[in-house]
């Protein structure tokens, strides 16, 4: 599929630990082990282009701490191919009990709004730029449960501000989950848009999905509805520091959506970055 | 404290699939996010966030274990992967570990289904394998000629699978949507080891015996002997690969 889009693509996000397996490390403990072939495969076919780099397993939000096997693997990845940024999924994975054993949540979990969770993770971040030597951003994420708990007058887009604010990370935009949280849980995009520091935006995820029951699901299936296009054409005018847009579709569903409709999300996302930010190069 | 113990009892809330209801009781929550916990296995959005995780162990283990689950029916597939659901939590978001436990989980709990037993044990046989395959864990040469007197033990991923019914049979049932045959027709055996193509083969009494003994006094054994040796499923005893010295 890389190979048909290839002249619309200008950089490629990675997901290092989509290229590992989790194996047995003793005494219960897990590590990750990059699958030589699939790296190897991988780096070949993202030859000649930019590459950054996108994770899931770090699970910096976990309050006890975060997945030491993925940094190990990105500091691994990092020796083999450098990236421009990096940025990490803004939840936590994993969770510990009060005998101290970590247990895997098997599905990404929200962050409470709260300064605590602010100071867990604003920290965190600042260590991962400095390891790296390169912009860490974090992703806004997308979840189904109602009412998270918050401070006083804090949503998710306070938090994701104070988040900014407290540290040095920026932010990957991800709209269509930001779509799915207001469609979801009642909340204005437009509004909650224009009270974010977009000058802290470096990159922006955009994609499509399915309804399932009364909610949107960020299952990356299908194409990109028209008011995630119409928020995309309104970040990009005003986040003076977008680096990059990213098209994000789920393997399974390439088939189903086809390569053309792909063809045309990116023509339309090359479109609106040209329109906006003329003489600018992603 | 507060936040540790928020994750904690949420995890173990969606994790339960809202069973887990004590976990408000837990020390460190304040009063709102007690409430909180106690009001959300009910709502629309909780029973999603469960099915979500739900929806992607399940396809973890569809995808592992294709043969075992072809040999059920729909209803019987759902209450097996309910069953290990229960039994077991999400070790991570890597689908081949979820595969590999259930797999497990069936050899230690097989339904009474013909068959099970045997394509369970043939099905994490060759996972166990690819696996290590990816991982660039298997030696990469045959193993040099056997030398008689060299102490040798089963590699650790090596394996023999008895069938009451050709394995051919079986598989090959399987593989094409018909069923398997259901009267027992002896004891057949498929061997899986590093050196194979595809990783396995049918194989011998006398082969599976040896592997089973490491005998090998007469020419019989002998010869089957070197040919296990050959596929490495026999490695040099203390080599990194064994699982039990001989």
């Amino acid at each position: 599929v890389l190979g048909q889009l290839r002249d619309l693509i200008d950089f490629v996000e990675l997901g290092p630990d989509g290229l590992c397996q989790q194996v047995e490390a003793g005494g219960g403990r897990t590590r990750l082990v990059f699958i030589p072939d699939v790296l190897e495969r991988a780096l070949e076919t993202i030859d000649g282009l930019p590459v950054i780099v996108h994770g899931v397993e770090l699970s910096i939000g976990t309050a006890s701490g975060w997945n030491d096997a993925y940094v190990s693997i990105l500091d691994e990845f990092r020796s083999l191919r450098p990236f421009r940024w990096h940025s990490e999924h803004l939840g936590y994975m994993l969770a510990e009990d009060q005998n101290g054993n970590r247990f895997h949540t098997g599905v990404p979990l929200p962050l409470p709004f709260t300064q605590e969770a602010v100071d867990v993770v604003a920290p965190r971040a600042d260590r991962l730029a400095r390891r790296y030597g390169v912009p860490f951003l974090l992703e806004n994420a997308v979840w189904y449960l109602p009412d998270l708990p918050a401070d006083p007058g804090w949503d998710e887009v306070t938090f994701l501000n104070r988040l900014v604010e407290q540290s040095s990370c920026g932010l990957l935009l991800d709209l269509f989950n930001l779509y799915c949280n207001s469609v979801n849980l009642g909340f204005d995009l437009d509004r909650a848009l224009s009270r974010l520091h977009l000058e802290r935006v470096v990159e922006v995820h955009v994609a499509g999905g399915r309804t399932e029951g009364a909610f949107l699901l960020d299952s990356h299936s299908e194409r990109i509805p028209g008011p995630v296009w119409e928020a995309l054409e309104w970040v990009v005018r005003r986040a003076p520091n977008l680096g990059g847009i990213v098209y994000e579709v789920l393997e399974q569903a390439f088939d189903p959506l086809g390569v053309q409709a792909m063809r045309s999300e990116l023509e339309g996302v090359r479109a609106i970055w040209a329109r906006c930010r003329a003489g600018t190069a992603a | 404290v507060t936040l540790q113990a928020w994750q904690e009892a949420l995890a173990e809330l969606v994790i339960s699939g809202g069973a887990a209801t004590d976990v408000r009781q837990r020390s460190g929550l304040s009063k709102p996010e007690q409430a909180w916990l106690a009001a959300l296995p009910t709502t629309p959005g909780f029973r999603l966030t469960c099915t979500v995780q739900r929806w992607w162990r399940q396809l973890a283990v569809a995808e592992g274990a294709p043969l075992v689950l072809s040999l059920l029916t729909a209803s019987d597939q759902a209450d097996l992967v309910t069953c290990y659901f229960a039994a077991h939590e999400a070790a991570s978001l890597f689908p081949l570990t979820d595969a590999l436990h259930f797999l497990e989980f069936v050899l230690d709990r097989p339904p009474s289904v013909p068959h099970i037993e045997s394509v369970a044990a043939f099905e994490l046989g060759l996972l166990r394998l690819t696996r290590a395959a990816a991982l660039g864990q298997l030696p990469n040469r045959p193993p040099a000629a056997l030398d008689p007197d060299q102490p040798v033990a089963r590699h650790a991923l090596a394996g023999l699978v008895r069938f009451s019914s050709p394995p051919t049979e079986v598989l090959g049932a399987i593989l094409s949507g018909g069923r398997p045959p259901r009267q027992p027709s002896g004891r057949h055996w498929l061997l899986l080891a590093p050196h194979l193509p595809n990783y396995c083969r049918l194989a011998s009494a006398t082969e599976a015996r040896v592997f089973q003994t490491l005998e090998r006094r007469t020419s019989e054994q002998l010869e089957a002997f070197a040919a296990l040796w050959a596929c490495g499923a026999l490695v040099p005893a203390g080599s990194s690969g064994d699982s039990e010295p001989s």
